[in-house]
């Protein structure tokens, strides 16, 4: 009998071996995503990444799950580390420093900036406004959906990109003057 | 979107960074570990079995994750309600194949020599009306050879079916257990659009039956074997020598859907929907084909006629579609034949006496074209119509239904709007809206009734349009019906809603998901936007993006329409934006 080892959906990780052969697969991506989300910070990035497999393995094995993507690892990962955005937020929402971007350029040439010194950047920005860049201009959502993740107004959410946006470019014109 | 948007862009994306092979070596053996030692251990609960009845045991309990949730009607027909091209087109892709299909063709299956339906497997300890798959065979070659499998849901409760659940086993007796050989993957042809993970729930409601699947059984030694899948399970025999040849002739080209496809060997009404182009196609098609339709059986390697049945415009459940009311029938391979304008058409269907009979069918209104009724609602083992509070009470047998043809409609109505609403077991079923004779299924799609009344005639609100509906009631109704329609109005979450709500709850509109909470959507079966008999309903504000978080995206056809608000199954929180209204539960 002919097993399929993935699906025209999904990949079948019901073994251990199929678990295993999902896993190679999806790693690297779902490690990459939440690089970004984190600003690069590489110990909360490896929690969340174990986690996020970690409830696979426990969605597979109760049955919940069976066939899955690297999506799904993914919106894991992210729906986790977002719930502590959201609760750190409401921890310090009266401790929120208004970034100062008066410096900020009227554009930048991203092209020439690598993603290293981006992810450097990203890490420096108020987690908010990072999450909400990631999640609109890499992972395409929609601003409405952001706002309902976070738990802001659309508006606001406009606005930590805005801000963000602008902190970005002043850092890159910074140091494209260092 | 300018150059440095889309430089900024890439620039994010590639702000990234490898992970440690430490890290990923350790996590890999951990997450692997993980479920081997939960495989290890369920495997030592297995409880030992005889050869005799190898069924009885090891079909798998339903994981207590696997919830029930609130009914839906059967969602592929729903899906041609508010079908437009794509979904004609999809039907004729026929009846759909596992992944372990080979270039077999699907062809009918004579199950008329013997009793080739796999009987419910019956575990020890499980309730007799636990979902079972039916066979069309009951003995495969060694060699291989294909069968068709339909899921029963002979439960009290809705059946998940989505494929989200994964695919099904196929697996081998082995004298103590059952061990799988292989993947009986989704065959997922019925289902259409772009769906992003995870998928819409499907819900089998309680004492329906399933979509035909084709599936081809690979050379496999001789010994006894069995399909699972969504928690049910089906058994069958592969021998060298298999007493039964149950392919006989070839297939033919379906034009024509029929749903349910397995019936009772008591008969009952099925759903007809002509595979066609264009919604105007489809109308013609219902406008001029044949009243009566020919019912042949196979046998003896042809078709041949056993009887005729009357054709209904099945105006609730399918607006270019219709329905008929079949005869009972023995155990067999059937056809129906319609005689439309473009010349003959046909769709197969099989019956099994393993099945449970569905409820009879009630006319109740006649269409103004051909006097034709123009729906009908099925009527269980009590039998009345309610409304408000009672339509949710039971959880089988209860319907309700509310028209408003055309003659009944009021001067500021005539001649613009048909509205036709279905409640069966407190859950809308269907409804349709015709403006001047012409279905308008694509406005449904993109309005529902309620706004599309509301932008047409500008002045019909909520209550009015209630109002309307029971002034025009045409059916007796019980004494629920003094219960008022819409006794109250609520405004909150969902999750206080749930807390409050028994039954089932439609949506309308745009919903925010906020992804922290206990609040899951439903796909809904009618996609109403309003149901002015009274049924449960929360009503919403549209809102301007798509509303679900990237797990729930839905494919574009379903942004607008009724979803079901129901137990969660990957838990995520909502709130609703907008006044919501909850009649009679609350």
């Amino acid at each position: 009998v002919h097993i399929e080892p993935t699906t025209q959906h999904g990949f079948d990780v019901t073994t251990p071996e199929s678990l295993g052969r999902f896993f190679d697969v999806a790693v690297h991506p779902v490690f990459h995503s939440v690089m970004r989300l984190t600003g690069g910070d590489r110990s909360l990035s490896e929690d969340l990444t174990q986690d996020a497999f970690r409830d696979l393995a426990d969605a597979v094995a109760t049955g919940r799950e069976s066939v899955v993507d690297v999506g799904w690892v993914i919106a894991v990962a992210r729906r986790r580390y977002i719930d502590t955005v959201r609760r750190s937020a409401r921890e310090s929402s009266k401790l929120r420093l208004v970034a100062s971007d008066d410096a900020a350029p009227e554009a930048t040439d991203w092209s020439s900036v690598g993603g290293d010194r981006v992810l450097e950047e990203l890490g420096r920005l108020p987690t908010d406004q990072r999450v909400a860049l990631i999640r609109r201009h890499v992972d395409g959502a929609a601003v409405a959906t952001i706002a309902s993740e976070l738990g802001r107004s659309i508006e606001a959410i406009e606005s930590l990109m805005a801000r963000g946006r602008r902190t970005l470019r002043a850092a890159s014109a910074r140091k494209d003057h260092e | 979107m300018n150059s440095e948007d889309t430089d900024f862009e890439a620039a994010l994306t590639s702000a990234t960074a490898e992970p440690d092979p430490g890290f990923v070596a350790r996590l890999r053996a951990d997450v692997v570990g993980r479920l081997s030692a939960s495989s290890e251990h369920a495997h030592r609960h297995i409880e030992p079995v005889s050869d005799q009845q190898p069924e009885l045991v090891l079909v798998e309990p339903l994981s207590s994750s696997r919830r029930r949730r609130v009914p839906l009607l059967a969602g592929i027909c729903a899906a041609v309600l508010v079908a437009t091209v794509a979904i004609a087109v999809t039907h004729r892709s026929g009846t759909p194949h596992s992944s372990v299909r080979e270039s077999e063709p699907t062809v009918p299956v004579d199950t008329s020599t013997s009793s080739l339906s796999t009987a419910p497997a019956t575990p020890t300890g499980e309730p007799a009306t636990s979902p079972w798959i039916w066979l069309s065979r009951a003995e495969v070659s060694t060699s291989g050879g294909a069968l068709l499998a339909v899921v029963v849901n002979s439960s009290d409760t809705p059946l998940d079916v989505s494929p989200a659940n994964g695919p099904g086993t196929f697996e081998r007796w082995t004298g103590s257990r059952w061990e799988r050989v292989g993947t009986w993957a989704n065959g997922t042809a019925d289902y259409h659009g772009t769906v992003a993970f995870p998928w819409p729930l499907i819900m089998l409601p309680s004492g329906e039956t399933g979509t035909a699947e084709s599936v081809t059984i690979p050379p496999q030694r001789a010994g006894r074997y069995r399909l699972t899948k969504f928690g049910a399970s089906g058994t069958f025999e592969i021998s060298d020598n298999p007493t039964i040849d149950p392919y006989l002739g070839t297939v033919e080209p379906k034009d024509l859907t029929i749903s349910p496809q397995l019936l009772g060997a008591d008969g009952g009404p099925v759903h007809l929907t002509k595979a066609a182009q264009s919604i105007g196609e489809m109308e013609t098609f219902v406008n001029d084909v044949s009243p009566i339709a020919a019912i042949e059986r196979w046998a003896d390697g042809a078709w041949s006629p056993v009887g005729q049945t009357p054709l209904i415009a099945d105006g609730l459940y399918n607006p270019a579609g219709m329905a008929a009311v079949l005869p009972p029938q023995p155990n067999g391979t059937y056809r129906l034949v319609l005689t439309g304008p473009s010349g003959v058409v046909h769709g197969i269907f099989w019956v099994s006496d393993a099945v449970e009979a569905r409820p009879a069918i009630t006319p109740t209104a006649q269409f103004r074209a051909n006097r034709l009724p123009v729906g009908w609602v099925s009527l269980g083992s009590e039998p009345r119509w309610r409304a408000g509070r009672a339509l949710s009470a039971g959880p089988r047998g209860s319907a309700t239904v509310t028209l408003i043809t055309d003659d009944q409609l009021d001067d500021s109505l005539r001649g613009s709007t048909v509205v036709a609403t279905a409640v069966v077991a407190g859950r809308p079923a269907s409804f349709v809206v015709w403006n001047g004779g012409s279905p308008q299924a694509a406005l449904l799609m993109q309005d529902g009734p309620r706004r599309l009344l509301a932008e047409r005639l500008g002045k019909v609100s909520d209550a009015e349009l209630i109002a309307i509906v029971e002034a025009l009631e045409p059916f007796p109704l019980t004494d629920a019906a003094s219960a008022p329609i819409v006794p109250d109005r609520y405004r909150g979450s969902v999750a206080e809603l749930l807390g409050k709500v028994e039954g089932a709850a439609t949506v309308t509109g745009w919903v925010v998901i906020d992804p922290n909470g206990k609040i899951k959507l439903c796909e809904s079966v009618t996609e109403t936007a309003v149901s002015p008999c009274g049924a449960p309903s929360i009503d919403v504000e549209p809102y301007p993006d798509p509303p679900f978080n990237e797990a729930w995206k839905v494919p574009p056809m379903r942004r607008v329409g009724g979803y079901q608000v129901s137990e969660t199954r990957v838990e995520v929180a909502g709130s609703l934006k907008g006044d919501i209204l909850f009649p009679g539960v609350l």
